[in-house]
């Protein structure tokens, strides 16, 4: 966070010093309006209508429980008409945050999971991730805004020949700037996101007290209900009895599985089950 | 086990049923019958002053000799003495499986139900079981086992991989 904090600053002391002022303050206006007006742009971009208490009792009573748990004043509760499922949470502050789910993820969650991803948005609103992450990728749509600005001004300015001498070498170097900005910035964007997923994570286990929940529905968000077999131990007891080896070896899915994040998060809930479990 | 059991009704508010069994493997051409009575025999070499068995073959002519006691601790003492006799009588490789019952008060859905730790002698380790209705129905919560393996692992030694996870239909309990 600090580092995202410094690069930035850094990033604009630098444009100050470039004399390219006017520009940022352009981008600065464009991308205000912009970010005030985020948590609607989000909602409407994943086609999610806000619902009321009247429109989904069951969604509007589970986010305001858990809301009311975690100190935190009621979000909008929206509904994203998508077969994906999926969950999000969005605004630019506490006040102003919104929880949508898809009617995807309505239909193949149960109550628990519902309420245990609920909670993972809950947390995402109460740690105001949602607005350092807005805040995080709002710089840096400022920084690719100015980029291409400044490419198109190096092009533009260049042909109509340049007042200063130094001008070009300046654009040059603060494009240069910008993309470090970009490549750092969006690494570190990665990084803390990832961060704060798990952290997130954790919070619902401690919001839901039920950890397992959450991995449950993460599982089945991946599409990877956990594989159990369908015989019964007494007809794999008499297969087995003609192969020297178990019939049904472990080690390939987990070869082959693609996601191994949804994996990670699962065995860390995992363990936040197995530390409640001592501490009861 | 008898720890782990313990362990599990302080922890999970599980409580045994009072009731352990051992799944055994008949052998080719044996009747129901015979079955029977070769674990009978095997079973008179214990002591059964403390608890009562009894041995039943399903409809599968697999055996089970099956152990009942309200106290915890003699039934942990009585399944390992099983064990023994079995292996003294030949039996032990026929073993497919030790099943302990556990009651379990569902909070989601407010009633009792029956979830089973399985003990498969192949893989050396405890599988957990969770049947959702009645066993003809073979219906089982894999949710449920998930948090079931989590908690019992460091109770006992339990497979991780679910591809191990077999289910036990129509057992007699």
């Amino acid at each position: 966070m600090l580092l995202l904090g410094v690069l930035y600053g850094a990033f604009i002391w630098l444009m100050l010093g470039f004399g390219q002022t006017w520009m940022l303050g352009i981008v600065f206006v464009i991308v205000f309006i912009q970010f005030s007006a985020s948590d609607k742009m989000v909602l409407s971009s994943m086609r999610a209508k806000v619902v009321t208490r009247e429109q989904a009792p069951k969604l509007y009573g589970l986010v305001e429980r858990l809301a009311t748990d975690a100190g935190i004043p009621m979000p909008k509760v929206a509904i994203s008409d998508l077969a994906v499922p999926n969950a999000f949470a969005t605004g630019r502050s506490q006040k102003h945050a919104a929880v949508a789910v898809t009617t995807g993820l309505i239909q193949i969650l149960d109550d628990i999971e519902m309420e245990a991803v609920l909670a993972h948005e809950i947390s995402h609103i109460r740690t105001k991730d949602v607005v350092v992450m807005t805040y995080a990728s709002f710089f840096l749509i400022v920084a690719s805004m100015l980029s291409s600005m400044l490419m198109f001004s190096a092009i533009f300015g260049g042909m109509g020949r340049s007042r200063n001498n130094n001008a070009g070498s300046i654009i040059l170097a603060a494009l240069l700037v910008t993309f470090v900005v970009r490549i750092a910035g969006g690494m570190l964007v990665a990084t803390l996101s990832r961060y704060r997923e798990f952290s997130a994570d954790r919070g619902a286990a401690i919001l839901t007290g039920r950890p397992m929940a959450l991995a449950s529905a993460l599982q089945k968000l991946q599409g990877s209900i956990p594989r159990v077999p369908k015989d019964d131990l007494r007809r794999a007891e008499s297969m087995n009895a003609f192969f020297i080896m178990s019939a049904v070896g472990p080690g390939l899915a987990e070869l082959f599985s693609s996601h191994p994040s949804t994996e990670k998060r699962v065995q860390r809930l995992k363990e936040y089950e197995t530390e409640a479990a001592t501490l009861r | 086990m008898g720890r782990a059991a313990l362990r599990f009704e302080e922890q999970l508010d599980t409580i045994t049923t009072g009731e352990v069994g051992a799944l055994i493997r008949p052998i080719e051409d044996q009747t129901m019958a015979q079955t029977k009575a070769e674990i009978e025999r095997a079973l008179s070499g214990m002591d059964r002053t403390q608890f009562h068995t009894e041995v039943t073959v399903d409809d599968q002519g697999h055996g089970w000799a099956m152990i009942k006691s309200s106290n915890l601790q003699e039934l942990a003492a009585g399944a390992a003495q099983m064990g023994d006799v079995f292996l003294a009588a030949g039996l032990g490789e026929r073993v497919v499986a030790g099943v302990f019952p556990f009651m379990w008060n569902d909070p989601t859905a407010g009633r009792e139900r029956t979830i089973y730790w399985v003990y498969q002698p192949r893989i050396r380790s405890f599988t957990p079981f969770a049947p959702d209705g009645p066993h003809a129905n073979r219906e089982r919560s894999t949710d449920l086992e998930v948090r079931m393996e989590a908690a019992g692992r460091s109770l006992l030694p339990t497979a991780r991989q679910t591809t191990e996870w077999y289910p036990i239909w129509g057992m007699p309990f």
